[in-house]
């Protein structure tokens, strides 16, 4: 029985000590019988093999021992939405606040490049909440401490006429506008390819051509309105629902997009060769390219901006809120 | 996905009548290998890793009584209902031939609707 002896004591490592013979002498009982039967059968003792067979009918000796341990889970079903709703709400509130303090200490320094490369710390703040967020409810688990029995049901949000904010588009659409903050403020790297305001500095291959002052203007407002969307996206990381909060921002921003865009268009002119060039005309022609193009991008954007004005108008003038049949209130007669 | 929806469901439907199953074969004293062979002989297989883990919640739970004692040369732990095992058997015999019935009216209804 040296294999039995063997899965035996595999079987009790993974045993609580306190159970560990008990449980260990019922199973020896049960495997024995069991060779016994066999043998009964054949009419012979079983060889090595034959008891490797039995032994492996009764599981990896992990899972065998397993099987008598109470918990099996980190954090069980009566648990789980309450530990994945806490979960969100929690990252939301910290993602938020990185973002949110990263943009104040950068407008406070003047930078904000910096700010946002050290992103990095960003992902230990999230696998800290994550831990700290299981290692709670691990405990209130294994403590058998479920959550409030009693609730409120006038407590529930109202249904709105649209779906709720999605919290991965909200992160998609903070990360591409602090991105974009991240540029226009100066982001060490980014300025070698772009040329940058501030300084009045140009990458070498387009030296001799400089921007126009409305860009000051364009840009300024183009912060204002990726600020904006920050603000508003940490609001909804935290509160989904407040789906009128994003359809009012959205349109506000698309309306600022649409009114700077047609400022924009009236310039016409918006890099222009600033210095000596070694081919005047060369870089008159490109200036006058670049312009055409910038101009058709505004053009295009003022559309882009219209049409994302009046499609948020709509999603606010949409009141009624969604209310099956089976909602509706009940008439006492 | 269709066979392994079939076998979840199935072993959902079992778990419930298992307890049932091995609460009633109790009421005569067994131990583990041969209340799992009497089980297994009236058509309800069951593996080691259910039963012996389902006796020991029972018995925690107080359904069950056990002892060990010695059987040909060998210590075996018997198991037997305890007196509130008992009750609660009755009491869970008689839901489930409600459930039965239920389930017989149900099938017959829609026999009949077909």
């Amino acid at each position: 029985m040296e294999l039995l002896d063997r899965y035996l004591f595999a079987v009790k490592q993974y045993l609580p000590k306190a159970q560990q013979s008990d449980i260990v002498a019922e199973l020896s009982d049960e495997i024995q019988s069991a060779m016994e039967d066999r043998q009964t059968a054949l009419g012979r003792p079983l060889t090595v093999d034959e008891q490797s067979n039995v032994l492996e009918n009764y599981g990896r000796p992990e899972l065998a021992a397993a099987r008598y341990l109470k918990h099996q889970y980190l954090i069980g079903p009566g648990l789980f939405p309450f530990y994945v709703g806490t979960l969100k709400v929690v990252l939301s509130i910290v993602v938020g606040l990185e973002i949110v303090a990263a943009a104040f200490f950068a407008i406070a320094a003047g930078r904000i490049g910096p700010y946002f490369i050290a992103w990095g710390t960003l992902w230990s703040s999230i696998f800290w909440v994550i831990g700290v967020v299981t290692l709670i409810f691990a405990i209130r688990e294994r403590a058998g401490a479920a959550w409030p029995a009693r609730w409120d049901p006038r407590k529930l949000p109202v249904p709105q006429g649209v779906a709720p904010v999605s919290r991965f588009s909200t992160g998609v659409d903070m990360f591409f506008n602090a991105l974009f903050l991240s540029w226009v403020m100066d982001l060490p790297g980014v300025r070698s390819t772009f040329w940058h305001l501030e300084s009045g500095g140009v990458p070498a291959a387009l030296a001799p051509l400089s921007l126009a002052p409305i860009w000051h203007t364009v840009l300024d407002a183009f912060v204002a309105i990726a600020v904006a969307r920050i603000l508003q996206g940490c609001i909804n990381l935290v509160r989904p629902d407040l789906t009128r909060l994003r359809a009012a921002t959205l349109l506000v921003t698309s309306f600022v997009t649409l009114v700077v865009s047609a400022f924009a268009l009236t310039a016409h002119a918006y890099v222009f060769v600033s210095g000596p060039a070694p081919d005047p005309m060369r870089y008159a022609a490109a200036a006058q390219a670049l312009n055409a193009i910038v101009f058709w991008c505004f053009a295009c954007a003022i559309v882009v901006a219209a049409v994302s004005a009046l499609f948020q108008l709509r999603v606010l003038l949409q009141r009624a809120p969604l209310v099956s049949p089976a909602a509706r209130p009940l008439v006492v007669l | 996905m269709i066979p392994d929806l079939y076998e979840n469901l199935r072993l959902e439907l079992r778990r419930g009548c298992l307890t049932l199953a091995v609460l009633a074969h109790l009421r005569a004293e067994h131990y583990g290998y041969t209340l799992r062979k009497a089980l297994g002989e009236h058509g309800l297989e069951i593996d080691e890793g259910t039963l012996y883990p389902l006796l020991r919640r029972l018995e925690s739970q107080g359904l069950l009584r056990s002892e060990w004692r010695e059987e040909n040369k060998r210590n075996k732990r018997f198991y037997r209902l305890s007196p509130d095992g008992s009750a609660i058997l009755e009491q869970l015999l008689d839901e489930w031939r409600r459930l039965n019935a239920s389930l017989d009216r149900i099938f017959e209804h829609q026999a009949l609707e077909a």
